[in-house]
């Protein structure tokens, strides 16, 4: 074999490799848009669902879903930037450092249907708090904290030495120094994270599943108890049943819905972090 | 390991002024780790002078005058041993007392690095950075500060047109001037500057050896270098520092004409040191 025909091969499996998982993307999205357009139209986006949802739109589904994910980003985003902050500057304890790395990325591997369950058996019954969707928030946030604690943290150590030096010989005491230097350098990463956890958060079915929706007959909460109904747990009524060919249709369509603004997600986290990169180069 | 000589005393040295010494650091040590990085230090900083500090890459200079606003506390492995002494300020404690507030003790001794480091903020905000209780001063005030502090290193003129653009923009030169100003607005009475013109080209170079002359009627400088021709220019004092140790301490006139050190006349005349 020689080293021209051998080279020639390995490029075909590179190619072969790339093409099959851009396809794969492709093909899965092309269907997702081709069937859920049909499904999409102004009642459909701004009326609620009717008969378990084969009828009707999915307004407060839309609403449940940006109303969790908002308090989602509420709870979880001060908390990680905190426990950022606290690894990076205040704990220099070689060991602890490396337990919180161990305990932080455990916390990323945990199933997410685990986290559900812990919600149920903690706040819906230990707690007694009831379904309710401030709960199945605070279940989301820690869910996504190891995505941000990651993305803080990593921002955070990566602002040279030689600013937390500058700081502190102006006399700034240490809080000054984060407040004043490590949070407005560092908070470009951690929104990154955050952006990329709640749009992991956002389509969700196990975790919020038992505490915090519904699946029909469900408005905006008035108070903080109380189920939602949310996107990901809708398009989990409506598979079910997918011999009613509305239903299907209105699946396709909430499916479509909730790529899209994971998608925004996606897309905003990508620009945060190009203008990021394009402050720390200037 | 780590073995704390405590037999090593200064030699009692004359001098024409003793009133004038504003630092003064007696039989101190630094180590990092088991490095043992300064050894047995005796050096006096003059008042309203500039002391230059000398000698090659890796003797200590920069460890030196970091002990003396201790930045050097929060590095990992960082030991001291000894006093370092701040004339009117700690009254006969040494900085390393437990009873010094830190922050405090780095408004009085400001510190300006060898790579110029604004903040990615205006320039306005960078030249305000360090004042303290900044809410209680009204608009104007503020703006007087900076007026001041910018003029101070000549730098009013050049950005009074565009104080709210960021620091960035500015040249490297401008941004060390920047620097200086931001040390001066805190209103210190000891200015370290660890190399300030290393990374900087000739005519900024020439700006910052101008402001040191004027700035020593009102501070006292601390300066290191290791331009020897740089130190003839601007020293009053001179320190010359080798290995962790100081060699030799004096006037620049006395070192540059009649060392007592043969170390110190082969360094100054060849830029050769064995120590």
């Amino acid at each position: 074999m020689n080293r021209k025909w051998s080279n020639g091969a390995f490029l075909i499996i590179c190619r072969l490799a790339a093409a099959i998982s851009i396809l794969t993307l492709v093909f899965l999205l092309s269907v997702i848009v081709f069937n859920g357009i049909r499904a999409i139209n102004p009642e459909f986006l701004l009326t609620r669902s009717r008969n378990f949802g084969a009828e009707g739109g999915i307004f407060y589904q839309i609403i449940g879903s940006i109303l969790l994910v908002f308090c989602t980003a509420l709870i979880g985003f001060p908390l990680a930037l905190g426990t950022a902050i606290f690894k990076s500057e205040y704990l220099k304890n070689r060991y602890l450092l490396k337990l919180s790395s161990i305990l932080i990325y455990g916390l990323n591997g945990i199933p997410s249907i685990i986290f559900g369950i812990f919600g149920l058996v903690f706040f819906v019954h230990y707690l007694n708090t009831g379904i309710s969707w401030f709960v199945g928030s605070i279940i989301l946030a820690i869910m996504i904290l190891p995505t941000i604690v990651l993305a803080s943290y990593q921002s955070i150590n990566s602002i040279p030495k030689i600013y937390r030096e500058s700081a502190q010989a102006l006399g700034l005491s240490k809080w000054h120094v984060v407040l004043q230097v490590i949070i407005p350098q560092g908070i470009g990463g951690a929104i990154t994270g955050l952006l990329i956890g709640l749009a992991r958060a956002i389509g969700e079915t196990a975790p919020i599943m038992f505490i915090a929706t519904a699946f029909s007959g469900v408005e905006v909460p008035s108070s903080l108890s109380g189920p939602v109904t949310a996107l990901p747990t809708h398009i989990l009524i409506l598979s079910q049943q997918a011999t009613n060919p509305l239903a299907l249709q209105n699946a396709w369509g909430s499916s479509l819905i909730l790529i899209t603004i994971v998608f925004i997600f996606s897309i905003s986290a990508l620009f945060s972090r190009v203008r990021l990169r394009l402050v720390s180069q200037r | 390991m780590i073995k704390i000589v405590n037999k090593f005393t200064c030699p009692e040295q004359e001098l024409e002024e003793p009133e004038n010494i504003l630092v003064e650091i007696k039989n101190f040590n630094v180590w990092f780790n088991d490095f043992h990085v300064l050894k047995d230090i005796c050096v006096r900083f003059r008042e309203k002078s500039i002391n230059c500090i000398i000698g090659p890459s890796g003797s200590g200079k920069s460890t030196l005058i970091r002990s003396v606003n201790r930045i050097n506390d929060d590095i990992d492995g960082f030991i001291h041993h000894g006093d370092v002494h701040f004339n009117g300020y700690t009254r006969g404690r040494s900085i390393y007392h437990k009873d010094i507030d830190v922050n405090n003790l780095r408004t009085k001794v400001g510190m300006v690095f060898q790579k110029p480091c604004v903040f990615p903020k205006s320039i306005y905000e960078n030249t305000l950075l360090g004042v303290k209780y900044l809410k209680k001063h009204s608009k104007q005030e503020k703006l007087q500060i900076v007026e001041e502090n910018l003029n101070a290193v000549s730098l009013w003129k050049e950005v009074s047109s565009r104080l709210h653009e960021k620091a960035t923009t500015l040249s490297i030169g401008q941004q060390q001037r920047l620097c200086i100003a931001r040390t001066l607005a805190v209103k210190p009475t000891v200015i370290l500057l660890d190399e300030p013109t290393s990374s900087l080209d000739p005519v900024s170079t020439y700006a910052i050896e101008k402001l040191m002359l004027q700035l020593k009627e009102q501070y006292t400088i601390i300066f290191i270098t290791h331009n020897i021709v740089q130190a003839k220019r601007i020293a009053d004092y001179l320190v010359f520092m080798c290995e962790g140790q100081v060699i030799e301490e004096g006037t620049k006139e006395k070192l540059f004409s009649n060392p007592d050190k043969q170390q110190t006349k082969d360094y100054l005349s060849n830029e050769y040191c064995e120590c």
